[in-house]
């Protein structure tokens, strides 16, 4: 106290002087409430993504629950599993992409002729794009595994709570496994609100979204339903990347979002 | 109680109410935080003892 | 020819016992061979990146990638801090070290680790520097390997931090009853590296004990790493403002003019603020209450208190002292400056690096960007500020002044002035370049950000920037290790005897209008507040709006 009115002292040698300099940088919180990032998270806009000032089209996501990693509430990873087959099967397009809510176009209703191969391994016309997986994998049976899971009445006999007919298309399910996505080719509508259901099923993942001059980055853990709800405002198509460490063929990991 | 013990044992004292907090709050749910946070205000109250002892 | 004679640290290094010397002396060498060994993996890894380099296997790259992280990281900053707490403790105490062969013994166990470590990371699966168990769910045994790394990491740390907290009570107790300013901060920071073991075991133990199949699978692993990971992340932080008090005396004559119970407070406080900031890390996870992130954003803006303070008492005693000199003018303090001496380039370049990385980790603290940044290359990008331009530099210097002291060589050579501004120039493109990809969206830890052509072709050409910045780096680093290094094994020019600069009286020192750090912290808030407005402007700039990411 007596060096702070030391007369002898000047100004930026003075302690009181120093303390409320480092106490400065406490200002930052101001400028974050200046930029409306300041407030409680996650009702309305909990990523900071939500700042065109629009509302959503749906209610907004619920919060956290339970530890952190830990699946409390949500479906196993073989119920995601089968939620994310029907949901593609309810969906799938001609060209083999997986639209939402789409109705023109006649869900196909044959088993997918591919089912229970390795999607990379055997491309479609959209997954062409990604034929450089073909040939890499020598985990193919992870692959295998989750594609099983995938076919139509691989798990017949269990009871799976349905997806909700009535929801218009507007839930998308997406599955990140070793190392692909499924669907692996999503067409979304712009200006529509999707309310995505994502889950990492064997370990943890990454299931960001490339937007152009910059990224939507989400994480997935093993086990634990994540949900986001995502409007594309643009049409464009969009690269899907994983983003979370997961192995030898991680950075060939990918899926496509072309918004329509 | 000199100022370098005072110190310590501040220390000690914030980690230790940072422990609890992380133990006991349900929001922060961090059993892991609790565990180091709470390990570190022992030793460095250990520490503090120590150096008062000299 | 006597080196540097004058020198305070050279005389409390003199004071040790020969054994003391050659313990030091050896755990600088072990340090550097780390840092060589990680410099050539990063170098590789960032060549790959750039595609001027590709593995064979994919698997490869992600082995290297991760020994470069364990041998920098891990191996060298342990290593060269615990060489720096032993110099503190040698400096606080005048006379011969407690428990010296705890040392040893902790120097040993840090060469068993790098082993375990080594073989740990090429045989089996893949795995990152933070091992993450479910990732070797069906080889849990390869893993044994790397998670025993970790462990004997946690005794090593322990081991080596013993003799310094043995050493500094003594020092103590030998002397007035109380440390000074430097005693004080290096006793608090050994504690920090204890604890930093405990955070080791913490997350390493549950993995070993799986590993072995006396334990489930650990579900909180990578909830520990983050622990762990924010801990040894700090902890260098602090070891360089110890260099830096260490140094500047030394360098300049300059001591601080606020008096040893301030800088007490504030080393204190750094601790004190360590742990709450360490949500941060977390703000991607699935789960987490929304308030915790508001809480994790609020509280890591403390640890920028203590920090800025430690820069303005050594930056403005360091104005201060040159203006009392006779500096005039806006910089003519610095001007005053050594400037034949490397480590004065050195520190000046850590300066710089420091304000740099601060404008990033202040963008990166906030919880609504890290939808983001988080996992994309700003990250790296962001750190490589830090643990190379900040600490690794200032670890260097420490090494570089005591190379005589403990019986190697360490003349001057006026080419080696230039090594910091080369590093600096490469992490500058390096960190840019990685800043804006990371920006863009483009992930850390690939080996191959092109996706196979669908990735924005930025991405390459930034990668390619990445690449040129860290082939910059390495050849000054590379370089100044290479320096250093053969001065500790006797090679190269013999030093001079220096002269100590001497102090000016505090009296006059205190009445100087010492205005430039305060002036330099004023421009690194408003870059912090341009590049955070930035950052927002770019996120809002997206054509998505995206609410949410909880888990379930």
């Amino acid at each position: 106290m007596t060096q702070a009115l030391d007369p002898g002292r000047s100004l930026p040698t003075r302690r009181g002087f120093v303390a409320a300099a480092s106490l400065g940088i406490l200002g930052l919180y101001g400028v974050w409430a200046a930029l409306g990032a300041s407030g409680k998270s996650g009702k309305d806009e909990s990523d900071g993504h939500a700042g065109h000032g629009g509302e959503p089209e749906t209610a907004s996501s619920s919060g956290g629950h339970g530890g952190h990693g830990a699946s409390v509430g949500g479906p196993s990873t073989d119920d995601f599993r089968r939620l994310t087959e029907d949901f593609s099967k309810r969906w799938k397009q001609q060209d083999g992409s997986v639209r939402p809510g789409y109705v023109p176009e006649p869900v196909r209703s044959e088993p997918d002729p591919h089912a229970g191969h390795d999607m990379h391994a055997q491309p479609v016309q959209p997954q062409a794009s990604h034929a450089g997986h073909a040939g890499h994998d020598p985990h193919a049976g992870h692959d295998m595994q989750a594609m099983q899971a995938l076919a139509p009445n691989a798990h017949a006999g269990h009871e799976v709570a349905p997806l909700g007919n009535a929801d218009g298309g507007n839930e998308v399910y997406l599955m990140a496994y070793q190392w692909g996505f499924e669907p692996s080719w999503l067409k979304l509508e712009a200006g529509k609100t999707y309310r995505f259901r994502m889950m990492a099923v064997d370990a943890s993942h990454g299931a960001s979204i490339q937007m152009g001059s910059g990224s939507l980055i989400t994480r997935l853990r093993q086990g634990v339903l994540t949900e986001r709800e995502i409007t594309f405002t643009d049409k464009g198509s969009h690269l899907l990347y994983c983003t979370v460490f997961c192995g030898a063929f991680h950075d060939r990991m990918t899926a496509r979002i072309d918004v329509v | 109680m000199s100022q370098d013990v005072f110190l310590l044992g501040l220390i000690s004292a914030v980690w230790a109410a940072l422990a609890l907090a992380y133990a006991l709050v349900p929001m922060l749910n961090m059993p892991g935080s609790a565990l180091i946070w709470g390990s570190g205000a022992g030793l460095f109250l250990g520490l503090a003892l120590w150096v008062r002892r000299g | 020819m006597t080196p540097n004679t004058h020198s305070s640290l050279s005389l409390s290094l003199a004071a040790l016992a020969p054994g003391d010397r050659r313990l030091i002396r050896s755990l600088f060498i072990a340090a550097l061979a780390a840092l060589a060994l990680g410099l050539l993996l990063g170098l590789w890894v960032a060549l790959a990146r750039a595609g001027w380099a590709r593995p064979d296997l994919p698997e490869t790259g992600y082995r290297l990638l991760t020994l470069h992280g364990v041998a920098v990281f891990f191996d060298w900053l342990t290593l060269a801090q615990a060489g720096l707490l032993l110099v503190l403790a040698a400096q606080e105490r005048k006379a011969p070290l407690s428990l010296a062969w705890m040392g040893w013994a902790g120097l040993v166990v840090m060469l068993v680790a790098f082993v375990l470590h080594l073989l740990g990371t090429l045989g089996g699966n893949p795995l990152l520097y933070d091992g993450s168990p479910e990732l070797v769910a069906d080889a849990r045994q390869g893993a044994l390997l790397f998670y025993l790394g970790y462990g004997a990491l946690a005794l090593g740390l322990v081991l080596l931090a013993l003799p310094g907290l043995a050493t500094l009570v003594k020092a103590r107790k030998a002397g007035s009853g109380s440390w000074t300013a430097l005693g004080f901060g290096a006793f608090a920071w050994a504690g920090l590296l204890l604890v930093s073991a405990i955070a080791l075991a913490n997350t390493f133990l549950p993995a070993i004990l799986w590993a072995v199949g006396l334990g489930g699978m650990p579900a909180d692993h990578a909830t520990l790493w983050h622990l762990l990971f924010h801990n040894m992340h700090y902890l260098p932080l602090l070891g360089t403002m110890l260099a830096w008090y260490l140094l500047l005396p030394e360098l300049t004559g300059a001591r601080s003019i606020f008096g040893s119970g301030f800088s007490k407070l504030v080393f204190c406080l750094y601790l004190v603020f360590v742990p709450p900031t360490s949500l941060y890390h977390m703000f991607l996870e699935p789960g987490l209450d929304p308030m915790v992130l508001v809480l994790g954003s609020l509280l890591s803006l403390f640890i920028g208190v203590p920090t800025i303070a430690a820069f303005l008492v050594v930056m403005t005693s360091l104005e201060a002292h040159g203006r009392a000199r006779g500096a005039r003018g806006g910089l003519g303090w610095l001007k005053s400056l050594d400037w034949s001496q490397t480590a004065t380039h050195a520190l000046a370049a850590a300066v710089i690096n420091l304000a740099l990385g601060g404008v990033l980790a202040f963008v990166l603290i906030q919880e609504k960007l890290a939808g983001l940044l988080s996992d994309t290359f700003f990250v790296p990008g962001y750190f490589h500020f830090m643990t190379l331009g900040v600490v690794t530099l200032s670890l260097l210097t420490v090494a570089e002044r005591i190379a005589p002291a403990l019986g190697g060589r360490g003349g001057s050579v006026a080419w080696a002035r230039y090594l910091p501004w080369l590093i600096t120039l490469g992490l500058f493109l390096f960190g840019v370049a990685g800043v804006v990809a990371g920006s863009q969206g483009m992930p850390r830890r690939v080996l191959d950000a092109s996706y196979e052509g669908l990735a924005p072709t930025s991405w390459i050409l930034l990668s390619w920037i990445i690449g040129i910045g860290a082939l910059l780096m390495a050849l000054g680093l590379g370089l100044m290790v290479a320096r250093i290094g053969a001065a500790y094994l006797g090679f190269g020019p013999k030093a001079l005897a220096t002269e100590q600069p001497q102090a000016v009286p505090e009296e006059l020192a205190l009445k100087q209008g010492a205005w430039g750090a305060s002036l330099a912290v004023a421009l690194l808030l408003t870059l912090i507040t341009a590049a955070t407005w930035g950052a927002f402007a770019l996120m809002r700039s997206l054509p998505v709006i995206a609410i949410g990411g909880a888990g379930h």
